[in-house]
């Protein structure tokens, strides 16, 4: 087999020539052994290190000698075949294989590697050492992490603002919604529209206005109107302000007492006088007398009650007589079914919801033991309550039947009244009928006298007589306040675990029915302090007052303008 | 019968070249010889497309000859054309061997090529670099027989031969067998002569194998080859017989001859030994011999310009026609602010009449003195420097007076025209000792301290006076708080000047004290045997004065002093100075309370020995010499290399630090950085003077840098080198984010580096002196490792190293 | 002289940080806002403010770092401010929250600051601890003189060896092909190396032979090229093969302990700059949620 061994020979940088000797064998050795068929004398190269055979057709067959093995294109192998232009390098000689050319049966270029290229392959065969050598970087990771975390965590989200329809299919999806900026649990009475953050944030960029909340909200009362106080604070008071979503189902009521006392510290001054209302900021420290509602009639006897502070000894006139210690005696009081004791419970009785009591109403209560009877002939007869026409009517329509159909027997009727009918007697004479008639009329209007004056209405009503002319007796009308504390909430119920007397103490000692029985700010502050109050009841201003109690002005209506 | 010409030029450097030139333009009667078969071989022996400067940029060019900054390349064909158009008489391979005045005033000289001239005047333009030393054996002219090497990268897969043993021999080898099969033949045995750091390189590569090596073996010939692979073979006589080696090229690296020994040959002398002295010509550039003149680097003017302005202007003195010197307007210029002075002859004959120091020094050296020097007349009152600066040009008082605040000592000393000061930085390239304010109408005349030298070295008077007036100051200063004039005087009559080589004693532990020695230059360590070991126990910088101790209490040395580097000390005699103190109570308690001190740091020292070593171990890194040192800490640094680019940021690209290099100690690394020595070694050798040491210290490369490479060469450290203006990069933020362009601290990438080499200049660290916060590279240490530190500070570093 | 950057200028950081974490406190404590505390109230945004400053800050000092001729500041005083601010952050950052967590962009730029600040105190850990044992291993040479020694070894294992007998030159042949430094992330994380083992099983195969037991070697291992050796010297070699034999070993564990040495020294480094890799990109990626955490804040408001 005839091999072609062509060396390269570099003259200097530039120029090259070649010298071809010719090689017969069938393989062709490498090694650094003299008798090697290319003899490399160089160390790297084993004595005898790797033989070549030529398989025909440009193939080759390369075998490693040596555990070291050899580099054929850049890798070490034991032994391969290769086709041609395959390069073997081998410490400072690369032997390239060639096709077949001219009659030879393979072929094959010794060229020397110079030392600066072998330093070049060197280096390139080095691993790299270093960290910034390898494939890891902070430039590519820092901007994939910033546009991943700035797409899906901002913009997507944001873009379901501009499309419609995004949002929705986004909560169907795993990707991120608009619920990944859901800073906190929504408040319970929202959750049902809780997916839907445009419900309340309308326009990006600003604060929930008061329109998103008044399209349910809009009978709610709005708290003062601002056309007729002139408070910055009141005209930019939003219902964020006091009423923060997204902090638990746990209601989003404010009830920081500084929301109210910001303003009412000094409101007189803050509306130029317009507001009467009394500066207050802390119940515990500043907060002014209750005002009282006194029951009370203007000229025309229309039930105008008077609000004024509240003092000790105040008197009030509901225009009933009324002795609360007579009633509440502790020997108990005589009544047609025995002795009985009174509390105040007997009369007065919660209303449905126990904040405030029923009124009194005279037949429930005083009927039993005071009867409005009038004739002692007939016990069982007695006049309606509360109607002095009606008294004098039935009174009336008694004593003229007794009359008219005789046997009454009072000595001082004329005996046409006492004596008795028989069956089939003639009636009356039309003298004898006068007569009769003339006697009733005297009587009724004497047992009238008798009942307003004497026994029955005076013990409780003020009476006075008929006017000239007229046979109906006048009653003075009676009236409690009802709501005494008008502009607070007070609710017996909260406090059942208090007895009556814990606040009305004066009941069971007053006489009169004028003595003003409701308690006053020092008996609340005995249990109840401001905000920052130390081992009371905290109370801050929401506990008694509310803040939506415009007379006439609702949120909705504030809120258009 | 020799012919005679009328000049005759010896070497066609810049110099030569100009002269012939001119003598050519004028018809005289001239020969130029040239040892080469090329015209100015120094230049012509620069490396390819090396960038030549034209420094200094103010003095005007007079030659019939152009020439300007550009590439070698450029000037020395400008230069060939000059000749040839000027009809110039060249001859080439013309190696003067000597040169002898007859008695008729008629030169003879004999060249080596057995040729003999005569001339009436002989102009002398060789340089300094000498004639390269050839093989000396047939064909040693053969065209692959060469004497230097411009780029090792040029050759490769080559056979050299390498003749020679010196340092250039060895840099040579290593760097061509990098890609080249290289053979160093070697006349000795071993390579004594280089410097050990070659030395090692050359053995480990014949170890290697990557070079082979011939010792004891010379050449016989080199032959050219026709036939063969190789174009020629060199025969080589060796210990056993001859041997043949087959080559493409030889390079011959023998050394040179220095000519100092052929000028004094021909008569002229030397004022002394220092090799850097020059020897005394005239204003007319004549010698002592008469007729023979010295122009350019041998005459003492090493720029291209200068020595090319001289030939000029010898050529028109030898003919007679009186002609201004090139510099002229410039010395003028400088004395414009000099009222009442007539011409600058006169006005130079006044300064050198009123300042005795500079009587001694000829005319011609006194033009070049002024030329360097500035005359300032400063108003009264105002400050000449400050204490503590690091300037050091030499002032000498022309009229009026100044005042000098000396330390201790209330009423300040008067200097009156004729004195000088300012020497005692100059001597011991430390920060000014004292404040000088100018006083009534004065008028000085500034010289920068490397003039100043070139005049002490090459002046003796000069050197002499100057010594003598140092002497004086030192001591004054030191004593005259307490002393008065009469005893310092008879101190300074007992004083002698010392010199001590790095690391040779000045006095030993347990010596009998006889004297005290003040430190003018360099610096001591003080340190005292402890179980057997050197315990290095401080650092005395110039300035201050050891052993004294001895003088004090105890008689014997109590420790050692050591010179850290190359140091000058002023000895004072024993005797004197006990009696000294014994006549001065005041000065005794004043030393005593010294005394007391440094016992007491002395014996803080020596607490912790750790300490010292670190001292020590500085010292061995040179830190002796320093004034202000890069230390990094390597407990701390983490080597994010934040320095270096921080370095290289602020400086153009360029990195002047490596932090990886340099030596360890107990975590204290000293990496490769400049250290501003005292007697910086770069400013050595610097033809355009273009280094510089701020008044803050900061040794500094300025703008008229030649590109020389002496500065390099010269520095002990390794810390300068050459490098070229890369261009302007492009904003961080651009590589931060996008990762585009160079990082911080990678030089940008310049296109046009490759195709036209710009100007090569030296750079090394400043200090950042121009830089707002001082020093980048530790402001830049994220980490506190990087500080840097004077000498001074060593003790307290050592301790708080603890 | 050298201060580290937990002392620089006696910790002044440390305390400023500490007084920033007070005043905060404070005001937590003291501030109550009516309902539960959260990033709305306006401490919550004052902290938030704060933290968000803060957060840019820090992140400034990458630039900072490579700033090279600013003058605001040293480096040094810059990174000693960005670990103790840095750390400052976490409180802030929670008491701004008012630890209300919840799966949404918020939370999550929480962790991402919590992960930035944990790897940077691995950084802080690694700066110092790494470099004295860094120094330690090198023993004073560089990584470049210790590869450039191994490659001298090499060269000369391989003409020592070529005089004992081609198998074993072979052998080192292929120990030198074999002989890779540095590698992948991994590769240089964990320096590992077998050579002790392997050295050790030589040592004791050699004094097997010389007293006279000629065992068969050991299982092919790490240290195949010594065992192979081993083999050798077990088998034909006469004395002076066997003493160049010793040495080679001896060439070959100097240049294995040189290689570990080498490979501890990539691991330290890498070390020191893995953290970064995590921190750097985890702080740009949290300088994205910060930006979407404070839009998305005021975008629904």
């Amino acid at each position: 087999m005839r091999w072609l061994i062509r060396r390269v020979l570099k003259k200097s940088t530039s120029s090259l020539s070649y010298e071809d000797d010719i090689h017969f064998g069938d393989v062709l050795t490498i090694g650094r052994a003299s008798d090697q068929a290319i003899f490399l004398p160089d160390l790297r190269a084993a004595l005898n290190h790797a033989s070549i055979s030529a398989l025909g057709n440009g193939k080759y067959r390369i075998e490693s000698l040596i555990v070291a093995g050899i580099r054929v294109n850049g890798e070490i192998t034991y032994s391969t075949t290769v086709g041609a232009g395959a390069v073997i390098e081998l410490g400072s000689t690369r032997l390239t294989l060639l096709d077949i050319r001219g009659d030879f049966d393979a072929a094959v270029e010794v060229s020397t590697i110079d030392k600066s290229e072998q330093a070049a392959i060197v280096s390139r065969r080095k691993k790299p050492t270093n960290l910034s050598q390898t494939w890891i970087s902070k430039r590519w990771p820092s901007w994939l992490g910033f546009f991943l975390v700035l797409g899906f965590g901002l913009l997507l989200p944001a873009t379901t603002h501009i499309v419609p329809g995004l949002n929705k299919i986004l909560r169907y999806s795993p990707l991120p919604s608009t619920a990944f900026w859901n800073p906190g649990e929504i408040d319970s009475a929202h959750q049902f529209f809780a997916k839907d953050c445009t419900r309340c944030h309308q326009h990006p960029f600003l604060m929930v206005r008061d329109k998103a909340c008044t399209t349910c909200h809009k009978n709610t009362k709005a708290h003062a109107d601002p056309a007729k106080f002139n408070i910055p604070a009141l005209g930019d008071a939003r219902c964020g302000t006091c009423h923060q979503d997204h902090n638990g189902k746990r209601g989003m009521v404010s009830t920081d007492q500084r929301l109210c006392a910001d303003c009412h510290a000094d409101l007189k001054e803050r509306t130029q006088g317009a507001s009467a209302i009394v500066d207050v900021s802390d119940f515990g420290s500043a907060h002014p007398q209750f005002h009282v509602n006194l029951p009370g009639w203007s000229a025309d006897d229309q039930f105008t009650p008077k609000s004024m502070p509240w003092s000790s000894g105040l008197k009030e006139n509901s225009g009933l007589k009324f002795n609360h210690e007579k009633h509440l005696d502790s020997k108990g009081l005589n009544t047609p079914d025995g002795r009985k004791f009174l509390s105040c419970a007997n009369c007065h009785e919660p209303e449905a919801g126990g904040a405030a009591m029923k009124p009194i109403a005279f037949e429930g209560m005083c009927h039993e033991c005071h009867k409005l009877g009038f004739d002692t002939l007939a016990p069982d007869r007695e006049v309606p309550h509360a109607n002095a026409a009606a008294v004098t009517y039935t009174l009336n329509e008694f004593y003229s039947q007794r009359g008219l159909e005789g046997g009454y027997s009072d000595a001082r009727a004329p005996t046409i009244v006492q004596q008795r009918r028989r069956p089939g007697s003639p009636p009356l004479s039309r003298q004898e009928q006068v007569e009769a008639l003339a006697w009733a009329r005297d009587r009724a209007q004497e047992a009238a006298k008798t009942l307003f004056t004497g026994k029955a209405c005076v013990t409780c009503h003020s009476v006075s007589p008929p006017a000239a002319g007229k046979d109906i007796w006048r009653v003075a009308p009676v009236r409690v306040s009802g709501i005494w504390y008008a502009k607070a909430r007070f609710s017996h119920a909260k406090h059942q675990t208090n007895d009556c007397v814990d606040c009305h103490a004066g009941a069971a000692k007053s006489e009169a029915s004028n003595d003003l029985l409701i308690p006053g700010i020092e008996n609340c502050k005995e249990c109840h302090a401001g905000a920052y109050a130390k081992g009371m009841v905290a109370s801050t201003c929401i506990a008694c007052h509310g803040y939506h109690v415009s007379p006439e002005l609702t949120l909705d209506k504030r809120s258009q303008k | 019968m020799a012919e005679r010409f009328k000049i005759a030029i010896v070497g066609s450097g810049p110099g030569g070249l100009s002269a012939a030139a001119r003598a050519a333009e004028r018809n005289e009667s001239h020969v130029l010889l040239e040892a080469e078969p090329h015209l100015s071989n120094t230049i012509f022996q620069y490396q390819k497309g090396k960038f030549v400067m034209d420094e200094p940029g103010i003095l005007p060019l007079r030659s019939p000859i152009p020439f300007e900054a550009g590439l070698r390349e450029t000037i020395l064909g400008a230069w060939d054309d000059a000749t040839t158009r000027l009809k110039v008489n060249v001859r080439h391979q013309h190696e003067v061997s000597a040169i002898k005045r007859r008695d008729d005033g008629i030169f003879e000289i004999k060249c080596k090529n057995g040729q003999s001239i005569e001339a009436e005047a002989v102009v002398l333009g060789i340089g300094l670099q000498g004639n390269l030393r050839k093989l000396g054996v047939a064909g040693e002219d053969l065209p692959f027989v060469q004497y230097q090497l411009d780029d090792p990268e040029a050759y490769e897969g080559e056979t050299i031969v390498v003749v020679g043993a010196g340092d250039a021999a060895i840099e040579n080898a290593v760097a061509l067998a990098k890609q080249n099969n290289v053979v160093i033949v070697n006349r000795k045995d071993e390579f004594g002569r280089a410097k050990k750091g070659n030395e090692a390189a050359i053995l480990k590569a014949i170890e290697d194998g990557t070079i082979e090596c011939y010792y004891n073996s010379a050449p016989e010939k080199v032959e050219a080859l026709s036939a063969g692979r190789k174009p020629g073979r060199m025969i080589l006589n060796t210990a056993n017989g001859r041997a043949q080696i087959l080559l493409d090229r030889v390079i011959a690296r023998l050394g040179a001859t220095a000519p100092r020994g052929f000028v004094e040959g021909c008569g002229v002398v030397f004022p002394n030994k220092d090799p850097a002295s020059v020897p005394a010509i005239s204003a007319q550039y004549e010698s002592n011999v008469k007729g023979l003149y010295i122009v350019g680097a041998l005459g003492g003017y090493p720029l291209i310009k200068q020595a090319m302005n001289q030939g000029y202007e010898v050529v028109e003195y030898i003919t007679g026609t009186a002609v201004e010197p090139a510099d002229a307007p410039l010395l003028k210029a400088k004395f414009t602010n000099l009222k009442g002075i007539g011409s600058v002859d006169q006005a130079l004959a006044q300064i050198q009449k009123n300042v005795p120091v500079l009587s001694h020094i000829t005319p011609l050296q006194m033009r070049e003195f002024m030329l360097d020097s500035d005359i300032r007349t400063p108003a009264e009152g105002e400050v000449i420097f400050e204490r503590n600066d690091y300037t050091n040009s030499f002032y000498s008082i022309v009229e009026g007076e100044v005042r000098i605040a000396v330390e201790g000592r209330p009423a300040p000393v008067i200097l009156r025209r004729g004195d000088f000061f300012g020497e005692m930085s100059l001597i011991s390239g430390r920060r000014r000792s004292a404040t000088v304010t100018a006083g009534a109408n004065c008028i000085m005349v500034e010289t920068p301290r490397r003039s100043m030298n070139k005049l002490i070295n090459s002046v003796e008077a000069v050197k002499a006076e100057i010594d003598r007036v140092f002497i004086i100051r030192a001591i004054q200063s030191r004593f005259a708080s307490e002393a008065n004039a009469a005893q310092l005087a008879e101190m300074a009559s007992h004083a002698t000047l010392q010199r001590f080589k790095a690391g040779e004693y000045v006095f030993k532990e347990g010596d009998e004290g006889d004297s005290l020695h003040l430190v003018r230059i360099g610096s001591l360590t003080i340190s005292r045997l402890i179980g057997g070991k050197d315990i290095v126990l401080t650092y005395v910088a110039a300035g201050n004065y050891v052993g004294e101790m001895a003088l004090m209490g105890e008689s014997s040395r109590s420790a050692s002093a050591r010179a850290a580097i190359a140091t000058e000390t002023i000895r004072l005699d024993g005797k004197a100075f006990k009696q000294l103190i014994s006549r001065i109570p005041a000065l005794k308690l004043r030393l005593q309370k010294e005394f007391k001190e440094r016992t007491a740091a002395n014996l803080a020292m020596q607490a912790m020995p750790g300490g010292g070593d670190i001292i020590s171990f500085l010292m061995a890194q040179g830190a002796g010499e320093a004034t202000d040192i890069l230390l990094i800490d390597e407990s701390l640094c983490v080597r994010c290399d934040n320095c270096e680019k921080a370095c290289a940021e602020t400086h153009g690209g360029t990195s002047r630090l490596d932090r990886e290099a340099g030596p360890t100690f107990a975590n204290v690394h000293v990496p490769t950085s400049c250290r501003h020595c005292e007697h910086p070694h770069c400013m050595k050798d610097c033809p355009p003077d273009a280094l510089r040491r701020a008044p803050n210290g900061e040794v500094f490369i300025t703008d008229n840098c030649i590109g020389c490479g002496n500065c390099e060469r010269n520095c002990p450290y390794g810390v300068i080198h050459m490098a070229s203006k890369p261009p302007k990069k492009p904003g961080l933020l651009q590589w931060l984010l996008l990762g585009r362009g160079p990082g911080p601290g990678e030089a940008p990438y310049d296109p046009k580096a490759t195709k036209d080499p710009k100007a090569k200049k030296a750079v090394k660290c400043d200090m950042c002196k121009d830089q707002a916060g001082g020093a980048a590279c530790v402001r830049a240490c994220p980490t506190g490792a990087a500080i840097r530190i004077s000498p001074e500070e060593f003790p307290t570093y050592a301790q708080s190293r603890r | 002289m050298h201060d580290s950057l937990l002392t620089h200028a006696k910790s002044r950081y440390l305390w400023i940080s500490l007084a920033l974490c007070v005043v905060s406190i404070i005001l937590y404590v003291w501030h109550d806002p009516g309902i539960a505390p959260n990033g709305g109230s306006w401490l919550g945004y004052t902290l938030g403010t704060v933290a968000a400053l803060l957060i840019v800050w820090l992140m400034l000092f990458g630039i900072r770092k490579r700033s090279y001729s600013t003058t605001i500041g040293t480096t040094l005083g810059w990174l000693s401010a960005h670990v103790y601010l840095g750390t400052a952050l976490i409180l802030i950052a929670l008491l701004h929250c008012g630890f209300q967590f919840g799966w949404n962009l918020h939370t999550l730029t929480l962790v991402l600051m919590l992960l930035v600040i944990f790897s940077g105190f691995f950084g802080v850990y690694t700066y110092l601890r790494y470099p004295t044992l860094m120094t330690r291993n090198r023993e004073s040479a560089t990584r470049d003189a210790m590869l450039e020694e191994i490659e001298e070894i090499d060269q000369n294992a391989l003409s020592l060896a070529d005089g004992i007998a081609p198998e074993i030159h072979g052998v080192v042949l292929r120990s030198i092909e074999n002989t890779r430094l540095g590698g992948g992330v991994w590769t240089q994380l964990r320096a590992r190396d077998g050579s002790d083992i392997a050295i050790s099983r030589v040592r004791a195969a050699i004094e097997k032979r010389e007293t006279q037991i000629g065992g068969p070697p050991p299982a092919m291992q790490a240290g195949q090229t010594m065992l192979v050796m081993v083999d050798f010297l077990a088998g034909q070699a006469d004395d002076k093969q066997s003493e160049a034999l010793r040495k080679l070993i001896d060439m070959l564990s100097r240049k294995r302990s040189l290689a570990s040495r080498v490979a501890r020294d990539i691991q330290y480094q890498a070390i020191m700059e893995i953290w970064l890799y995590i921190h750097v990109p985890l702080s740009v990626t949290l300088l994205a949620a910060l930006v979407g955490h404070i839009i998305s804040v005021f975008f629904y408001w």
